[in-house]
């Protein structure tokens, strides 16, 4: 029998009132995401025109200068990480699984666990101004203001655990989102069909894998110098404030990259459908996408130019600056030269996209101009570089996210648009733009400098800092008037047909709004452009002709397939609605809070309940013990349950964990090659003595429980591994360094505390498949997770093992 | 995921010069020019390996990945020339 939308929308859709909060759908989370982040643009927006209104004239009184330092704090943090980061996984939550044709993300309880994250991320860093004590050391956070004994107050913690937990929520998505994209293709959408705005994820997605981890690192050492006194940036013992400044910029000249890629996707998507031609040059831009991603994590000390650091070094970094322009330039070409073959139909979305062409290419070349050493040391820390950042930022992600919202509301609303209202947000955003950060850069070159509350009259800055503040409230005049024609359109507006805008991809091919399942069968595409290849896709997956349209509906199914093929392999039983994603979110809350406070007690409590929450995740999987292994999936295949398979969409995610674990570990390391960079002596007199004997039977020990649970022995390997941590534990404890006396004793102490976490974790895991063999699950995918994630542990404290015991002896 | 090699590559060369750069001074020509050449030799074994993939079957998937592989061969290439070349004309230890 074949499945209706009375089948499917009792098993899928998100309930109603207060148990709303267990929705793990994608399509509810992702508007989530959206709203939330909205939200918080409206704050960085008010805090803006604060900042605008104190500038408008010499000598202006409404905000004093530690008001003002907690406003372009927040301004910039609620910017980058609350709002430009977040609202862009949102749509990216939201559509990948429609444009891609699944049915959901494929791990739907970790995208309400990340949404929640980042809620609470938010809420704790905005609590710091009810308690009176605002972050006020910039975005960037920069030691040594930032360490307790120049901001005794609560402000940096504040800001350090409310991005930390906000940026959890980053890396979840983004595993997520990897998973989703390789496993969760509809058959037949084969690499080279796949959707730009796809490719943009995916390569953002690898982005953020890589990017997040050094800053939570850095972040995470920040907060135990604070908490602590172990003393990683005090320069007084043997560290160095400048390590903060590259682990924030490891992430930070990525994270440009990772706001303005998403963005270059909705492009994308935007030009081909209003030009009605399939993108010109769509393997260059695939080209230009991968080159961006990996460009971009050579260009972090490019923030860096007044730092005293070799000019050979910098040169470097410069070349590589200008070497990101050759990808960029393919982009922008190749979106032109669609426009010229198309015959555009200039509606609302175009209009935007041709604000960001004119903000975005601009910002470029002030961007090339800052690039350049000698120019970059004219122009630092002045008003020249808030103008250059914004044209960037604005110009690459806003204007871009304001046409994809008008895009995609019909989809989203089933309302069909008017042009009006739209024209009149875009020339109200335009023009006040513009007319608030084109002058700033006169006022940069004319010697403003950044981040100061007041100037005195008379020195060139009067004028032009008035026009900034009147273009500032025309900005924030267009983002009302957005609102009011989001209100008004929602009310008045006539019904959509199906795909209005005549686009070719897969979204399109569902109803407006879409239903909760996304598609009643999931169609097999032969084009990138599916929807132009075949007009009748739509009706054609809803009358169920496809894979997975059958009826009963009982259980959420999703197809999965493979990496490279995507030919059908598995089908995936998503978990439905559930609480734990909420309660793990909180109880991470409590563990953040605890930390906070300073009431340690209530952080263990939180970290037990946290991990708590997590087995019951873990525990709680769809499939039952015993029964099923497979199923027929439609159009003639019968393919194997998810858990009866090693390489499961959960082998998957847990392989992109690691190579986020993989990069923090990594980053530990590069600080501890970096402080033996620009130390006198590392290791410092006295500390060669750590003993070799023992941690090298420890490791050996390590080792062998890779064996033991490589032929499945899961009780002898978490003996092992418990004895190899005790053992190197005594070993370290016994030799003596104390982590808060000197910056290299407190990285080995990191290195080893961080080593002994994953031992915990991997131990868990094991007992975990052990207890699960007991009671009878008949499972291949658990056992696989558990044995990847084991062997990483173990090749990770090899790297470890090295740098402790082996460098010592290379350095001296 | 052939196709990440070259930009690979292209990391790992800027690393290397990175470190080499702020651990050496008198040896850094010799030893950037080494580390350059071996990326030269990366893209361009890798290179022409996918030129002939993309040749032989250029609409199948194979064939869009060895293409793009092969631009982005070439785009490290300039990249890694870029990066390398303030070695060879700042004064040593600059």
């Amino acid at each position: 029998m074949r499945a209706r939308h009375e089948d499917l929308e009792p098993v899928w859709r998100t309930p109603p009132g207060i148990a709303a909060l267990t929705g793990v759908n994608h399509t509810t989370v992702g508007l989530r995401y959206v709203v939330t982040g909205f939200a918080f643009f409206l704050i960085g927006g008010v805090l803006a025109m604060l900042m605008r209104s104190q500038l408008t004239f010499a000598g202006n009184t409404l905000l004093d200068h530690h008001q003002y330092n907690a406003a372009f704090t927040l301004h910039g943090t609620v910017m980058m990480f609350f709002f430009a980061v977040p609202i862009l996984l949102g749509f990216s939550a939201y559509l990948v699984p429609k444009m891609v044709g699944a049915r959901d993300l494929i791990f739907p309880r970790l995208s309400a666990f990340g949404y929640f994250c980042y809620l609470f991320g938010g809420l704790l860093l905005m609590s710091s101004v009810l308690y009176g004590e605002p972050p006020t050391g910039g975005w960037f956070m920069y030691t040594p203001l930032s360490s307790r004994p120049f901001t005794p107050d609560s402000g940096p913690d504040f800001w350090l655990l409310g991005v930390t937990f906000a940026e959890i929520s980053a890396v979840a998505g983004a595993v997520e989102l990897i998973a989703t994209i390789f496993k969760g293709r509809v058959p037949g959408m084969t690499l080279a069909r796949m959707p730009l705005f796809v490719w943009a994820i995916l390569v953002t997605a690898f982005m953020i894998v890589f990017a997040f981890p050094p800053l939570i690192l850095g972040s995470i050492l920040l907060e135990v110098e604070r908490a602590f006194g172990l003393p990683f940036y005090d320069a007084a013992r043997g560290g160095d404030p400048i390590l903060w400044q590259h682990l924030f910029w490891l992430f930070g000249h990525p994270e440009v990259y990772i706001i303005f890629l998403p963005a270059a996707g909705i492009v994308s998507t935007i030009i081909p459908t209003f030009a009605r031609l399939p993108m010109i040059g769509y393997r260059w831009v695939v080209v230009a996408l991968v080159a961006t991603g990996f460009l971009s994590f050579g260009l972090w000390v490019h923030h860096m130019y007044a730092v005293d650091i070799p000019l050979v070094s910098l040169s470097f970094f410069s070349a590589a600056s200008m070497a990101v322009v050759i990808p960029t330039g393919i982009q922008v070409f190749a979106w032109i030269a669609t426009l010229w073959h198309g015959r555009p139909e200039v509606r609302a979305p175009l209009v935007f996209v041709m604000g960001f062409f004119f903000v975005f290419v601009l910002g470029g070349l002030t961007g090339v101009m800052v690039a350049l050493v000698p120019f970059d040391w004219q122009a630092h820390d002045t008003h020249f570089v808030v103008a250059h950042l914004h044209y960037v930022l604005f110009g690459g992600m806003v204007f871009p996210l304001l046409a994809g919202l008008y895009y995609w509301l019909p989809l989203v609303s089933g309302k069909r648009l008017s042009d009006f209202g739209s024209r009149l947000v875009f020339w109200l955003v335009f023009v006040g733009f513009n007319l608030t950060f084109l002058p700033m850069h006169l006022t940069g070159l004319v010697g403003m400098p950044r981040r100061v509350y007041t100037y005195a009259d008379g020195m060139g800055w009067d004028l032009l800092n008035f026009i900034s503040t009147v273009g500032g409230f025309l900005t924030a005049a267009g983002i009302g008037a957005f609102l009011v024609d989001l209100a008004l359109q929602g009310r008045f507006s006539r019904r959509a047909r199906p795909n209005p805008w005549n686009a070719g991809t897969l979204e399109w091919a569902m109803p407006s709004p879409v239903p909760s399942y996304n598609f009643v069968s999931q169609p097999r595409v032969e084009d990138p452009d599916p929807l132009w290849r075949d007009p009748e896709l739509g009706a054609r997956q809803q009358r169920a002709e496809f894979y997975l349209g059958h009826a009963p509906v009982k259980r959420r199914e999703m197809l999965v397939t493979g990496a490279l093929s995507a030919e059908p392999e598995q089908v995936a039983i998503l978990p439905g609605n559930t609480w734990v994603p909420l309660f793990a979110a909180l109880f991470m809350g409590v563990f953040f809070v605890g930390v906070l406070a300073q009431v340690y007690a209530i952080a263990i409590l939180g970290i037990v309940l946290a991990a708590g929450a997590f087995l019951a995740w873990a525990w709680k999987t769809p499939e039952g013990v015993g029964g099923e292994r497979d199923m027929d999936a439609g159009l003639g295949a019968r393919l194997p349950l998810h858990h009866t398979v090693a390489r499961s969409p959960g082998w998957w995610g847990t392989a992109i964990v690691l190579f986020a674990d993989a990069a923090l570990y990594g980053s530990l390391i590069y600080a501890h090659l970096f402080l033996w960079t620009v130390s006198p002596s590392w290791p410092p007199p006295g500390y060669l003595d750590v003993g070799f004997a023992l941690p090298a039977v420890a490791l050996a020990i390590l080792a062998l429980s890779s064996v033991a649970v490589q032929w499945r022995q899961y009780g002898l390997a978490a003996a092992l591994a418990v004895a190899a941590a005790v053992l190197q534990s005594y070993a370290l404890a016994a030799s003596g360094l104390a982590p808060g006396s000197h910056a290299y004793s407190a990285v080995v102490f990191m290195l080893w505390t961080v080593q002994a976490v994953h031992i915990a974790i991997a131990v868990a895991m094991a007992l975990f498949t052990l207890r699960r063999r007991a009671v009878g699950y008949d499972e291949a995918q658990v056992p696989a997770v558990t044995r990847l994630f084991w062997h990483y542990m173990v090749a990770q404290w090899g790297a470890g093992f090295a740098v402790v015991h082996l460098f010592p002896f290379v350095a001296a | 995921m052939r196709i990440v090699l070259a930009p690979a590559v292209w990391f790992v060369h800027f690393c290397a010069v990175y470190v080499l750069a702020t651990v050496l001074c008198e040896q850094l020509v010799p030893t950037t020019a080494a580390a350059t050449l071996a990326a030269f030799g990366a893209y361009a074994v890798a290179g022409v390996r996918d030129w002939r993939v993309w040749r032989g079957a250029p609409e199948s998937q194979q064939g869009f990945l060895s293409f793009t592989h092969v631009v982005l061969c070439i785009l490290s290439t300039v990249g890694t020339l870029w990066v390398a070349y303030p070695v060879f004309a700042l004064p040593a230890c600059a």
